[in-house]
């Protein structure tokens, strides 16, 4: 996506439709509809204005902003802003709906979901610092109502002193009431307070902006927090004396609050919106309330099993041998599913668990032993148990030398030379043969990776029913700010461990270029597919407990460098991630299952047609005696420089088309015995680093272009093997087997 | 019109979405969808309901109720 950075005009931004009259004799008025993202203003926007609507990107953008003539009154132009969660923008959308504000508008129509009332008023209340008149309307009341929520229309009206009306767009309920409140529209008086520091500086340039059409405390906030985008109208509209008091109380403030000015404001918001939905709200039925300090016996629970985590991951890593087997192995299980059990079962555990999952040490220890869980479920379990049901009994031992004795049958009953012969060899090696369809591909995909990947998806499901996903978010946030990175960077990296493409879609959220380049490298290059990860879960099953440490370490390790790397190359303001933070819930059966045949579906239809793709290609190559020029080219580096087998080359060949096929191939070989520990570790790091899969490739060209996507490739290609490398020679120098 | 029942919440940002919203990524996408829906505002995915799914969504109801 196109975007580039759009000065804020503070006298005219937005000309609205060219067919009306807007001299200041006319009565022209200008209403805009505000709210976070999905919140039902498209719905009341045709509501308030009819079918008939001009869609234009706004200029100098590619964001959309649709605009038509009140349906009560023609001289009335209402604007569908789009969705924000801040008026002090952070992206490319909440810019344009704040210079749509700057531009000047008569009142607001601001849209709230009735059941996410603090993430609107922090919106409200930055409507009341901009002195503008609005309306709230609290929207999609029955789903707040389905959740029990009781909100006190009448004390939030008071409270913030403007109209509020309550509706639920979809079905036309309360809208008739929007439109008739839209004259009552009132500026609000309602003030979030600020750190000290930021009070000083509001009062030594608020009264420099007060010329300005809009409320002089919000501009003043943005000067505050650095917001360059209002630089150039600063300087087109103020005295070079004044700009230098700005800029002054600016850097003060920046001093005083150790550089994070927007997060302090963006807190403060979140604090005085929370404060104001508390006394707003109330559950229907509600019995008491859950605990916000944990207990002496949640904090018991939670210990007993890190504890009992860390023991079996210590006896696990052989440093523990007497929790290795027996019943102190049995007890330490115990109390690990005791306290799922009690997570799962109890409110108030829940909360707790939700609480620490959140917090920057105890939500490592949380993400630890979440891992710990998934890696024995997934790497021993399904890896271990499942696959060797299926690959050697099901496939090996049934299926692959039935067919073959059929084929090979029919090869008896047909022509013994000629043409007819040639045929029926070359079917028979095309389905049963070294690189056959149902010996390579159908047997990765269906008797390797299949089970993996539905345990996998299991626990993905569970985590996801759970809530834990967005408390990840803010743990990787933390990281990711010792980086010096982008808050908004967490979700396409945390969304890749689902699926890299869609992840690089979601790059687009970044505000420029580099970052999204950025972005977009980092996914590419180390972080693994939901498929992928399974799989390599998968080997981690059958290898000493050093190999994920080393493999966690090393991929991490070169994701921090690289991101600490380009952070410093790309040099800029970091904003802070805003994120709803859903309460823990209690996983349902049919949601986990029915997401995990979902993803299994989906599985199936994608992945299973590249497996056969990829393997026709490895068959047409090994037919046409390419293959073995391919595999002794790429010698050097597969035996010479990561030690391996030279059959690993064929691997990372199918890794092109997908890296869950690639990783399933060095599974296989060593399942067969063909690689050594450290072999497979090097093998796993090298893949994981590899080049992206041919859809995530498409996705970069389409995002960045040719160029970008070939030199990405070009740059990950040669430095996945000389991290594999690398890697390889230290693990070979510690004397590791 | 989408009724409540036929939303979708997105479980990483909460925003619900319907499924047509769902689906607006695949206008931009070169694969030109993979059976996936993703949120409009963070983008996290979840597998777009199919027939088997459906079923046993149905299935689930009609034990929960």
């Amino acid at each position: 996506m196109r975007q580039q950075a759009v000065p804020a005009d503070l006298r005219v931004v937005d000309q609205g439709p060219a067919n009306v009259d807007r001299s200041p004799s006319s009565r022209f008025r200008r209403i805009a509809l505000v709210g976070n993202p999905n919140v039902g203003k498209s719905v009341i926007f045709g509501a308030l204005t009819g079918t008939y609507a001009t869609v234009s990107n706004y200029p100098g953008t590619t964001v959309e902003v649709t605009r038509a003539a009140a349906r009560v009154d023609a001289a009335v132009e209402v604007i569908d802003t789009p969705g924000v969660n801040s008026l002090t923008p952070n992206s490319e959308d909440e810019r344009v709906t704040r210079d749509i504000l700057l531009g000047g508008v008569d009142s607001v129509v601001q849209v709230a979901d009735a059941k996410n009332l603090t993430r609107a008023l922090v919106v409200s209340l930055q409507l009341a610092e901009a002195s503008v008149p609005f309306v709230l309307v609290l929207n999609m009341m029955d789903e707040a109502a389905d959740r029990g929520l009781v909100i006190d229309a009448g004390a939030l009206s008071a409270a913030l002193g403007v109209p509020v009306v309550q509706t639920v767009a979809v079905t036309g309920h309360g809208l008739k009431a929007v439109a008739a409140a839209l004259s009552a529209a009132a500026i609000s008086h309602y003030r979030a307070r600020y750190p000290a520091a930021v009070e000083r500086g509001l009062l030594r340039i608020e009264r420099l902006l007060s010329r300005f059409p809009v409320g002089p405390r919000w501009l003043a906030l943005m000067c505050l927090a650095g917001d360059d985008t209002l630089r150039v109208s600063l300087q087109q509209h103020l005295a070079p004396a004044d700009l230098a008091t700005i800029e002054d109380a600016h850097r003060d403030a920046q001093g005083q609050l150790h550089g994070r000015v927007g997060y302090q404001l963006n807190r403060a918001r979140i604090c005085a919106a929370e404060e104001l939905a508390r006394g707003v709200t109330r559950m229907r039925d509600a019995g008491a309330p859950a605990p916000s300090v944990t207990s002496a016996a949640e904090v018991v629970a939670g210990a007993t099993a890190l504890a009992a985590c860390l023991l079996l991951f210590l006896a696990d890593l052989g440093l523990l041998p007497a929790v290795a087997s027996g019943w102190p192995r049995v007890a330490a299980w115990a109390c690990v599913v005791a306290a799922g059990v009690a997570a799962y079962g109890l409110p108030e555990m829940r909360a707790a668990v939700g609480r620490w999952a959140s917090q920057p040490r105890t939500g490592i220890a949380v993400l630890g032993v979440v891992l710990y869980v998934i890696y024995r479920f997934v790497g021993v379990f399904a890896a271990g148990t499942a696959v060797a049901f299926l690959e050697q009994t099901v496939f090996g031992h049934y299926l692959n030398p039935l067919l073959a004795t059929c084929i090979d049958s029919a090869i008896a009953a047909g022509p013994a030379a000629g043409f007819g012969a040639q045929l029926t060899h070359g079917v028979r090696d095309l389905l049963v043969g070294r690189y056959g369809l149902v010996t390579v591909a159908l047997t990765y995909a269906l008797a390797i990776i299949f089970p993996i990947v539905t345990a996998f998806f299991l626990c993905f499901s569970v985590l996801e029913d759970s809530g834990y996903l967005p408390r990840l978010a803010v743990i990787v946030n933390r990281v990711f700010r010792a980086m010096g990175l982008n808050g908004k960077a967490v979700l396409p990296m945390v969304l890749g461990l689902g699926c890299d493409t869609m992840a690089t879609l979601t790059a687009r959220i970044m505000e420029t270029r580099k970052e999204r380049v950025l972005v977009t490298l980092l996914l590419a290059l180390g972080v693994p597919c939901s498929a992928q990860l399974g799989v390599i879960l998968g080997l981690f099953g059958a290898l000493p407990m050093w190999a994920p440490l080393v493999w966690g370490a090393v991929v991490l390790g070169v994701l921090f460098a690289v991101g600490f790397l380009a952070a410093r190359l790309l040099p800029g303001e970091r904003s802070d991630l805003i994120l709803e933070m859903p309460p823990m819930r209690q996983p349902q059966l049919g949601n986990i299952v029915i997401k995990t045949v979902g993803r299994l579906e989906w599985y199936l239809k994608e992945a299973v047609p590249i497996f056969i793709l990829g393997t026709l290609v490895l068959w047409a190559l090994d037919a046409a005696g390419a293959l073995e020029r391919i595999v002794r080219a790429s010698e050097p580096a597969v035996v010479g420089l990561l030690s391996l087998p030279p059959q690993a080359a064929e691997a990372f060949l199918v890794g092109f088309f997908r890296r869950d096929y690639g990783s399933a191939g060095i599974f296989a070989l060593f399942g067969h015995g063909l690689l050594t520990p450290v072999q497979a570790v090097v093998a796993l790091v090298t893949i994981t680093l590899f080049v992206p899969c041919v859809a995530n490739f498409f996705v970069i060209v389409k995002e960045h272009g040719w160029r970008t996507a070939v030199a990405m490739s070009a740059f990950i290609f040669p430095f996945a093997f000389l991290v594999g490398g690398a890697v390889n020679l230290a693990l070979r120098g510690i004397g590791l087997p | 019109m989408t009724g409540a029942a036929d939303l979708i919440t997105c479980s990483v940002c909460g925003t619900r979405y319907t499924e047509d919203e769902g689906r607006a990524c695949h206008v931009d996408c070169p694969m030109r969808g993979c059976g996936h829906l993703s949120c409009p505002y963070c983008a996290h995915e979840v597998p777009a309901p199919t027939r088997l799914t459906r079923w046993l969504g149905r299935w689930f109801g009609r034990r929960a109720g």
